[in-house]
């Protein structure tokens, strides 16, 4: 039960993020906020899909190169966002 | 654990921790809390990413791991908490 | 960041609340005449900026506490002398720019960027903008 909360809590901060920064986008269109907001969509994805693996689906079943994959693209596109617009 | 899972493991640590020096410049510039926290959990998370290579069953993690991903990110909604409460900024 | 030479208070105050040399010049502009109010197009006029970049401005400073924007419509802005207890600030914040230009101008500049600054707002989930 406590892992379950973890994970989900870990799942809503990236979201509270990820809107946060689409919204801000969605109003000034500052790149940076499209890099980062994109970002902490694909960790929100990645977080979920921990949850799912770890608590719902059975044993035989691995998602860890699907959640490793998505953290592994959502942080190349962050550190490519705070290159490319950071200054 | 795989090759390529260990691959996927240094794409994360590194960009994470690349990012939380990102953000450790940016609090520089303009003492912003907000960018601190950021650069703190990005690099807490860019080390315990680290953590599965030297575990057992790295795909089940171990709570420990997260544990720490958590603090983490409660930085980041505490200093949103703080911008958010603290008067003009 | 150049800060030697400036004194504690004057760099705080632009570090925290202002954003560039532009944001400084239009406060300094509206603290010469605090009873004035103007719209967005006369202070575009006064700062040689367009009228939106003259609002963003405005609702910068006005973000700080620094300016208030009447409820009129076309809304009016007018210098908020109540930030600075006692009036002791500005004049010492005019000096150090009309003395010290270069060394301001290098530490706004020095500032972070426009992406850095919206990312740090995004996360202002109450909006005051104008």
């Amino acid at each position: 039960m406590g892992a379950a909360t973890v994970y989900v809590l870990g799942t809503l901060t990236t979201l509270l993020c990820a809107v946060l920064l689409m919204r801000a986008y969605a109003r000034v269109r500052q790149r940076l906020l499209l890099w980062s907001g994109i970002c902490f969509v694909g960790l929100t994805l990645s977080n979920a899909l921990v949850f799912v693996d770890l608590i719902l689906l059975p044993t035989e079943v691995s998602l860890y190169v699907a959640r490793l994959g998505t953290a592994a693209v959502s942080m190349s596109l962050l550190l490519f966002g705070l290159i490319w617009e950071g200054e | 654990m795989s090759m390529f899972e260990g691959f996927l493991i240094g794409v994360i640590v590194a960009a994470s921790l690349a990012s939380a020096l990102f953000f450790l410049k940016f609090w520089k510039h303009t003492r912003d809390g907000l960018f601190l926290a950021f650069s703190a959990a990005f690099f807490i998370e860019g080390v315990n990413r680290m953590g599965p290579l030297f575990i057992e069953r790295p795909n089940e993690g171990s709570p420990a791991i997260y544990v720490v991903r958590l603090l983490a990110f409660v930085l980041i909604l505490a200093a949103i908490v703080r911008k958010n409460r603290a008067p003009a900024h | 960041m150049e800060a030697e030479g400036l004194s504690e208070d004057v760099l705080r105050f632009l570090l925290d609340r202002i954003e560039s040399v532009p944001h400084l010049e239009a406060l300094l502009l509206m603290w010469q005449s605090p009873q004035a109010s103007w719209t967005r197009e006369e202070m575009a006029t006064r700062l040689y900026v367009a009228p939106e970049a003259a609002a963003q401005l405005m609702g910068d400073l006005a973000r700080h506490g620094l300016v208030t924007v009447g409820a009129e419509s076309p809304p009016v802005y007018r210098y908020a002398a109540e930030w600075d207890e006692g009036g002791l600030l500005m004049p010492k914040i005019a000096a150090t720019y009309s003395r010290q230009l270069v060394r301001v101008a290098q530490l706004l500049h020095s500032k972070a960027s426009p992406g850095v600054r919206e990312f740090a707002r995004a996360f202002q989930i109450k909006k005051d903008r104008s």
